[in-house]
């Protein structure tokens, strides 16, 4: 799968009384198939970034590669997963997640077969035909996340998708989303204001600094992970332990720094 | 519902009680205003006996025609404006001053200069109508598009949404609430339109109904016409009260 690359990138928004800066010279090299974590103060630019990736934003100075292509506007390649409101309330479960697959011309047949796939890999079975409103919190989300997987898109962008929920619900969530990642694979971005979150999800752990947003420091969890096994550990389990929590008091402290 | 409709009632009879209250001690000269029983009996002798040329429900049927075309014609040019307002700079910087101008002038000013263009009938009628039902039809459908969230837009960007398409099913459904409660406000406001229209512009209908009862000093045609023109007004109103309820109810907006 594809890597992302930000090189020296910037980001300026012209506001009233002239030029906000964002995001401040950022450098960083995301491998593919990884599972990155981006965590920082508010309004560090966390969310520019990922805009940037997913061609929504552009950036003032540098550029951002997705797999050695430069990237140049929104595309299915790069599949996102917004906060909240990006449901289209007027469809379906079936149809929201089948929205992008009708867009890109897949044929009614194999259509139907990708969006029972991924209503069944999230616990959504018997809810297909259900509207929006008529589903959880967490179930909107669930079906946010599978219509961004059925695109099959080469980077997961995820804008603190779980945000929004309440705290038990983002355990079942968080443990949802690294099996289905373990399954399906590629590169994921994820931004998150939770340490917990970003400690138990992340291969990465990148740290931001405030506004304007610059990267303080990367965290690599590969090793550690792999060793205690924690994607295949329950939740509440991977977070009694004295390794996580060690991680987790560590990034802490980064952010507390800008805080 | 149907526990409600007996107190809904009261009001009414009590309406009826003071206003024949106010008749009978002379209060309310009898000539200026009649009895509620005899409005009740000329409304319904109405229903068969003709008035001013027609009976009852033949200007009824006049005037609802003549509404429908001039809210068809409301509609049919303030959603495409307002949509075309919204999304395009140009137009709206051109449209936008004009019509924040003209909108504050009600469709019963527009009265004499539909006559001067359209003469006397039902072409004059249909324009006064369309000054009714256009200002909130434009206003809401321009609200309504311009307010769409910015994430549904994103997420139909990042998912290869052809223009079409991002068009009928991502701008029109996210803007269509807005628009029908616009819909149902020009629709109401049109009909008040038309009556005001039919006192001056045209030879039939409720409204001209009202104009000749005053002239022949006979206070129960007005009222009768009058209370025709409420419960129209009133099923008009209703009925696109549940039509904007089932529109909700179809985009996911409403259980």
């Amino acid at each position: 799968m594809s890597s992302v690359e930000f090189r020296g990138v910037v980001k300026r928004f012209s506001v009233e009384g002239g030029d906000l800066l964002a995001v401040d010279g950022i450098s960083l090299i995301v491998p593919g198939d990884t599972f990155a974590v981006i965590v920082g103060p508010s309004g560090c630019g966390k969310t520019t970034l990922l805009h940037m990736v997913a061609g929504l934003e552009r950036a003032s100075e540098g550029a951002v590669l997705v797999g050695d292509q430069p990237v140049d506007g929104p595309a299915p390649d790069r599949a996102v997963v917004f906060q909240r409101f990006a449901l289209f309330p007027w469809k379906t479960a079936r149809e929201n997640i089948a929205f992008g697959l009708r867009n890109l011309g897949v044929p009614a047949e194999e259509r139907e077969k990708t969006v029972r796939h991924y209503l069944e890999l999230m616990g959504l079975e018997g809810f297909g035909d259900r509207f929006p409103h008529q589903l959880s919190g967490g179930m909107q989300q669930r079906v946010a996340i599978a219509r961004a997987y059925a695109v099959r898109p080469r980077v997961l962008l995820m804008d603190e998708p779980f945000a929004a929920l309440d705290a038990q619900l983002r355990v079942v969530l968080q443990e949802n989303l690294v099996q289905l990642w373990t399954r399906e694979g590629g590169t994921v971005l994820f931004i998150t204001h939770s340490v917990d979150e970003a400690v138990y999800l992340a291969d990465d752990l990148i740290v931001m600094t405030r506004r304007p947003g610059r990267i303080k420091r990367v965290f690599d969890l590969r090793e550690v992970n792999d060793r205690l096994g924690w994607r295949k550990r329950p939740i509440e389990e991977v977070m009694q332990d004295p390794e996580y929590l060690r991680l987790k008091t560590e990034v802490w402290r980064q952010i507390k720094e800008e805080l | 519902m149907s526990r409600r409709l007996p107190l809904g009632v009261l009001p009414f009879l009590l309406l009826l009680a003071v206003w024949d209250l106010a008749v009978l001690t002379g209060w309310a000269p009898e000539s200026h205003i009649p009895r509620p029983w005899k409005v009740i009996t000329t409304f319904v002798e109405q229903l068969v006996v003709p008035f001013a040329g027609n009976t009852l429900p033949v200007d009824a049927a006049t005037s609802l025609g003549r509404w429908a075309m001039g809210f068809a014609l409301g509609v049919l040019i303030g959603v495409p404006l307002g949509l075309v307002m919204a999304w395009v700079r140009p137009i709206d910087y051109v449209v936008s001053p004009v019509f924040e101008v003209l909108r504050f002038i009600p469709p019963l000013a527009w009265v004499p200069f539909a006559i001067l263009w359209f003469g006397v009938g039902a072409e004059a009628s249909a324009f006064v109508i369309v000054t009714g039902v256009l200002p909130p039809v434009l206003i809401n459908t321009y609200v309504g598009a311009r307010a769409v969230p910015r994430a549904f837009v994103d997420a139909a960007r990042t998912l290869a949404t052809p223009a079409h398409r991002m068009f009928l099913e991502v701008l029109v459904p996210a803007a269509l609430p807005v628009i029908v409660g616009g819909i149902r406000i020009g629709a109401g406001l049109g009909w008040m339109s038309l009556i005001g229209s039919e006192l001056i512009a045209v030879r039939s209908g409720l409204g001209y109904k009202i104009v000749i009862g005053m002239q022949a000093f006979r206070p129960e045609f007005v009222i009768s016409g009058m209370l025709a023109i409420g419960l129209i007004g009133f099923a008009i109103d209703f009925a696109t009260r549940r039509l904007e309820r089932r529109v909700l109810v179809r985009l996911g907006q409403a259980a």
